[in-house]
């Protein structure tokens, strides 16, 4: 073979090499930026996604407040409201009411696929209720709870107005102020009476009205039963100003329910009664504050007391995105009002792995 | 020695045909400018979002014609994550500076703060609108 076949040979081989390696080389510095490009695509989808269910009232406009509609397109603006959202439509989102809608319903009304979603609102900030004592004294057993308000782990100044039911009684406490996000407050209840008590808590942040939480704390009182959970007697659903309430076991009775907000306490109406199904009247109020809801009933030996917030909050609803199933799963937080109330918006929302 | 001078020739052209394969791949990776990853349009939504829900019920300008700048530095703590770091400045329509004490959590002190103006009409009888001037960062 002559000796310039070889050098052409060897010239062009090199030549091939080198443009080959070029190439590799600069897909691999362009790829994280193409990658960027289709992120950043992604999460303005998903952005569109959050303002579009926030935004809109969904169709039909009244699909929260009727429990047979499921809507055909999703949204859970109240009518002219920009970031309101009705207090039925989210209250149909919390898996634990009657009339929830499910997660494939929410998908089908989106009109979207190979998305998946999580919806969760919450209040702004937290109420913890941690009983320090209880001390039985012949009549009555003193209770003394420790009170606290934080976001995010950090203390909120707040006023708090608390009450405390058990079998029908109702003990209310007046405001109390809490500094630095810190309070104790004590009952005096009776021991003439017995069963499952409920520490009802409404907190209000000292300087904007439109932020209120709350907390419930249910406890023993006067009984060595165990503790049951709300839920175990009682299906409460509140949805279009009315309490359902489902029985659960046949043995269970309700006697009363009671509405609290932040500044006031109702004893509710009841408009339907059958053996396993009632519905009791919830009033529409001014006040600026989450409503929550007590209904007071027996099982064959015990009394309880199960609660229920209206709208009903905290709520988390969707996929879950635990799994590596999904990619490119993307937050949006909103600041949100329903029934003049701040709440926290979240949604997460992710496409299939790319 | 013809044929050694051409395949001299030929080598001497592969490395300079590698040379400028080379060269345009270096000029090309110095042109190519890449975008700075920043927290900049979150942080400015986020602001904005939160004047707005303090202004929806006329609260933003109810604290700023009462001067109740504790107020107002309590509810935006409230309602902006604890990780953001906030500087609040209130002006009157002349841009006087209105508030006397700092609306803040801490000093901004970041190498990338957001700045968003926001114009609040007083629902008040008496009309007036000021100008908001709110700086955001996240804390290291």
């Amino acid at each position: 073979m002559p000796t310039a076949s070889i050098d052409t040979f060897f010239a062009c081989s090199l030549m091939t090499i080198l443009v080959l390696s070029a190439m590799a080389g600069l897909s691999i510095t362009l790829f994280p930026h193409s990658t960027t490009s289709y992120n950043e695509e992604t999460e303005e989808r998903f952005l569109q996604l959050t303002k579009y269910i926030l935004l809109n009232t969904g169709s039909p406009e009244n699909w929260g407040e009727n429990s047979s509609i499921v809507p055909s397109y999703f949204g859970l603006a109240e009518t002219n409201g920009i970031y309101a959202l009705n207090i039925d439509k989210v209250s149909r989102l919390n898996i634990e009411n009657v009339y929830a809608l499910s997660y494939s319903n929410i998908l089908d009304s989106l009109k979207i696929k190979n998305v998946a979603i999580r919806m969760s609102i919450k209040p702004v900030f937290d109420v913890q209720i941690n009983m320090t004592s209880n001390l039985d004294e012949g009549n009555e057993t003193v209770y003394v709870f420790e009170i606290r308000t934080v976001k995010s782990g950090l203390p909120l100044s707040t006023l708090v107005k608390s009450h405390l039911l058990v079998e029908e009684q109702v003990y209310s406490k007046p405001y109390l102020t809490l500094q630095n996000g810190y309070g104790v407050i004590n009952f005096s209840v009776s021991n003439s009476l017995s069963g499952k008590a409920t520490l009802i808590v409404l907190a209000k942040h000292a300087f904007d009205p439109y932020i209120v939480s709350f907390a419930t704390y249910p406890f023993q009182h006067n009984s060595q039963e165990s503790l049951v959970e709300d839920g175990v007697f009682l299906q409460l659903s509140p949805l279009n100003y009315t309490l359902h309430v489902s029985l659960l076991h046949a043995a269970v009775n309700v006697s009363k329910a009671y509405a609290f907000s932040f500044n006031y306490t109702f004893e509710l109406r009841k408009t339907y009664e059958n053996e396993s199904f009632l519905k009791y009247t919830i009033p529409r109020l001014q006040d600026i504050s989450p409503l929550v809801l007590a209904v007071t009933g027996r099982n064959s030996t015990n009394a309880f007391v199960e609660c229920v917030p209206y709208p009903q909050i905290p709520l988390e609803t969707g996929a879950t995105f635990s799994d590596s199933t999904r990619s490119n799963v993307i937050t949006h937080q909103q600041i949100i009002m329903i029934n003049r109330v701040l709440y926290e918006f979240t949604l997460k929302s992710g496409g299939p792995t790319t | 020695m013809m044929k050694n001078e051409k395949a001299q020739v030929r080598v001497l052209e592969a490395f300079l045909a590698v040379l400028l394969v080379f060269s345009a791949f270096v000029v090309s990776a110095t042109l190519f400018i890449v975008p700075e990853e920043s927290g900049g349009e979150e942080l400015d939504s986020l602001g904005m979002q939160v004047l707005l829900a303090l202004d929806k019920e006329g609260l933003l300008g109810r604290f700023i014609d009462e001067g109740n700048w504790t107020g107002l530095r309590e509810s935006l703590k409230a309602l902006l994550p604890p990780a953001v770091l906030f500087n609040l400045t209130v002006y009157s329509e002349s841009m006087q500076k209105l508030n006397t004490t700092p609306i803040s959590n801490q000093a901004v002190k970041s190498s990338q703060v957001t700045c968003i103006e926001y114009v609040c009409a007083s629902r008040n009888l008496n009309f007036r609108y000021y100008i908001l001037r709110l700086q955001l960062a996240m804390a290291k």
